[in-house]
């Protein structure tokens, strides 16, 4: 039996099991013990001292103090209060203090912990740290000036995501969050993912804003402008106007893009489906011949840069396919121009993604296509949101609209894109009913599904032959995989990984959750939930009975795997030094 | 804080600050080096309150350390009128006819402490 702890809390008398926070303890029994630095499961380094409380003479950080039997523990007395305002009092001494022009205005922790400890003045002005913003990356923007040092963004970095690309660099009062040498972020192994702007409490990480890029483009009126989104946008992108987490508004967010003055709204589900057909064709083939597996997703833009730095030696394992937003990219500017008889220059393609790795990926050369980007912009979910409000288009009441076709049809297996399991769970279903030939009842992988950092699968196939799945997501737990794979203590055949912490459901480009609502809710499982949803809920759930991918197929690209496919779907990967 | 002080601007509203300030860092620090760099600042608040006083409401500096307070005077009883002082006076602050006694132009002074050490009579005092 676990060893229980007694002890007070306020008055309280507690029992927890051995090994509790404080912090934990008295969240438990709703005393509130405000926090900065402590994220949950990520960042436990008492550095920020906001969540002191009064042990005996002595104030100690809460966020890392184990409860003792016999504890006296007060949380609401003078000292304890003004010690917290102090802190924060400091730590806003040395703060960029624009607030209102902030893009974490309204969303910022310090922010809010300012205003519930009532602090109204400063009064410690003194030396503030000047440092240059870096905004060399494609995907994220640091501003050091607004940094509190509390760490969070490291340890995502490092122990989620197994990257390090940022650490503490220098002592004292020159301390910062830096890449290694002080390298700008875009001469580093950072892949883009984001997770660092998701774990950071204030504005000293935010995405590179793309806004004016689109609004000139609509504005041109040369222009035609094309947009499409990512799957997993229309679960969080309600959180942006008040709604619950894991709200479903499809319909609105196609009425709201109308409503900004896209041309034509289609649906990267479309090149979801189409991308289960060209890799669910490369993973029979490679079965076949028993080349390059595993086969490993390339959907994921921070997972491919994640191979390209750390296993070279792999490349030829992940799937040629482009990911499904720069594949819609291509047949826009060729199938679709061509049927609309439009000159593919005069095309400008908006991507709607919950992720700033995207925007790092539509520059790679190698996706275009004569000079001509297959994706031009690529925003992400807050921007989205960021641009509605600016429309003043009242959100929560639009009318549900639907996407624009050919492009704009899915099926249910591409919405579950969105979230970790689901690229593996829409190829399985498809290659299962192409080697069984006939239509297929349960088609709902449960196994696959979970928020386990490493899921493993095997499916028997209707042929006699299995293949061995496996699932991982948050780059910590695909590393481990992948040495497991490397040392031959696993024999796997296909490979799925997403880069963020429960798929693109919480991408670095998604509605930001604070550390509050992190502890009470599990936000990857309620949107995830509404992921699944709306799979169950679409009339086709199979990519191969998509009628307009067949249609494509027909029309225009041939077959699966095949010249034109290659020429339009398919890329290749270059090996890129850690240093 | 401390700067202030020696320059003569402090006021004594900045020493309640400076104390809560040193006590609070020291009650919430995580380690050893943030619980005892407030010390100087607490004891000296303690023991040498007056001299921080002295500072902020008098404007003087009773050890004549802090250069922002301090003066440099020519005693017209001890001065000579040797010019040592003003031929060695790096900024020419100090003038006066030969035999009689000098004086410093405070406005010019750069309270270097030549004139001092080089006045063979001690006729110069640091205030």
């Amino acid at each position: 039996m676990m060893e229980m702890i007694k002890f007070k809390i306020d008055g309280i008398e507690l029992e927890v099991p051995k090994g509790t926070t404080v912090l934990e303890a008295a969240r438990s029994v709703g005393i509130k013990i405000p926090s900065l630095c402590y994220l949950k499961d990520v960042n436990k380094s008492s550095s920020c001292r906001v969540c002191v409380v009064e042990v005996g003479p002595r104030l100690i950080a809460s966020c890392t103090l184990a409860a003792e039997n016999g504890m006296d523990i007060k949380t609401n007395t003078a000292k304890v209060r003004e010690a917290r305002r102090t802190v924060v009092e400091l730590l806003l001494s040395n703060h960029k203090r624009e607030c209102t022009t902030c893009v974490r205005s309204e969303n910022c922790e310090l922010q809010a912990l300012a205003k519930d400890l009532n602090i109204r003045d400063i009064r410690f002005e003194g030396e503030k740290t000047t440092c240059p913003i870096d905004d060399s990356s494609t995907s994220v923007v640091r501003d050091q000036e607004k940094c509190v040092l509390c760490g969070r963004c490291i340890s995502t970095c490092g122990n989620v995501q197994s990257v390090h690309a940022i650490g503490f660099a220098n002592r004292g009062f020159s301390t910062v969050v830096a890449p290694a040498y002080h390298k700008p972020l875009s001469d580093t192994v950072c892949i883009n993912c984001g997770q660092c702007i998701m774990a950071c409490p204030v504005g000293a990480l935010h995405e590179k804003e793309n806004i004016k890029d689109v609004w000139n483009a609509i504005a041109d009126p040369d222009k035609y402008v094309v947009v499409q989104t990512a799957p997993a946008v229309r679960v969080a992108l309600g959180e942006e106007f008040g709604m619950p987490v894991g709200s479903r508004v499809t319909g609105k967010m196609v009425s709201a893009l109308r409503k900004l003055g896209f041309d034509k709204v289609f649906d990267t589900d479309f090149a979801a489906d189409l991308t289960i057909m060209e890799e669910g064709t490369e993973l029979l083939k490679r079965l076949e011949s028993g080349e390059n597996l595993p086969l490993m997703t390339s959907c994921c833009p921070g997972w491919v840069k994640f191979v390209e730095h750390f296993y070279p030696d792999m490349l030829d394992n992940l799937s040629t396919c482009k990911s499904p937003h720069q594949m819609e990219g291509a047949l826009i500017k060729s199938y679709f121009a061509k049927k609309m008889d439009i000159d593919p220059a005069k095309i400008t393609v908006v991507s709607i993604m919950p992720c700033v790795a995207k925007k790092f990926e539509n520059q790679r050369e190698e996706l275009s296509s004569e000079n001509l980007q297959d994706v031009d912009i690529v925003l992400t979910t807050r921007e989205l949101a960021q641009m509605i409000k600016e429309a003043g288009i009242d959100f929560a009441n639009l009318s549900d609209e639907e996407f624009d076709n050919p492009l704009g049809e899915s099926t249910g297996a591409a919405v579950i894109f969105g979230a970790t399991g689901g690229v593996a769970e829409a190829a399985l279903r498809t290659v299962f009913e192409i080697t069984a030939g006939k239509e297929l009842e349960a088609i709902d992988y449960e196994v696959v599904r979970g928020t386990e950092g490493i899921k493993e699968a095997t499916i028997e196939l209707p042929n006699g032959k299995s293949i061995n799945a496996a699932i991982a997501h948050g780059l910590a737990n695909a590393r481990k995989l992948l040495d497991m794979v490397k040392s031959g203590e696993k024999k796997i055949d296909f490979i799925e990984v997403m880069a963020c912490p429960g798929g693109c459901v919480t991408g670095g480009g998604q509605p930001i959750i604070d550390a509050k609502t992190r502890e009470v809710m599990d936000v990857k499982i309620e949107r995830a939930k509404a992921i699944y949803d709306e799979d169950k809920s679409l009339p086709i759930r199979k990519s191969h009975k998509n009628p307009y991918i067949k249609q494509i197929y027909e029309e225009f690209l041939g077959e699966p795997n095949g010249h034109l496919s290659h020429e339009l779907l398919h890329t290749h990967y270059q090996k890129r030094n850690r240093f | 804080m401390l700067e202030k002080i020696t320059e003569g601007k402090g006021t004594l509203e900045d020493l309640d600050k400076m104390e809560e300030l040193a006590k609070q860092i020291k009650a919430s620090s995580l380690c050893g080096l943030g619980q005892t760099a407030p010390n100087p600042v607490l004891s000296t608040l303690k023991y040498f309150r007056d001299e921080y006083i002295a500072h902020v409401v008098d404007k003087k500096c009773p050890a004549g350390v802090c250069t922002a307070l301090m003066k440099y005077t020519i005693i017209p009883e001890k001065c000579k009128g040797c010019s040592i002082c003003a031929k060695q006076c790096p900024v020419n602050a100090i003038s006066g006819k030969v035999k009689e006694p000098f004086v410093i132009d405070q406005d010019k002074c750069v309270k270097c402490g030549v004139c001092m050490t080089k006045c063979p009579f001690k006729a110069i005092e640091k205030k």
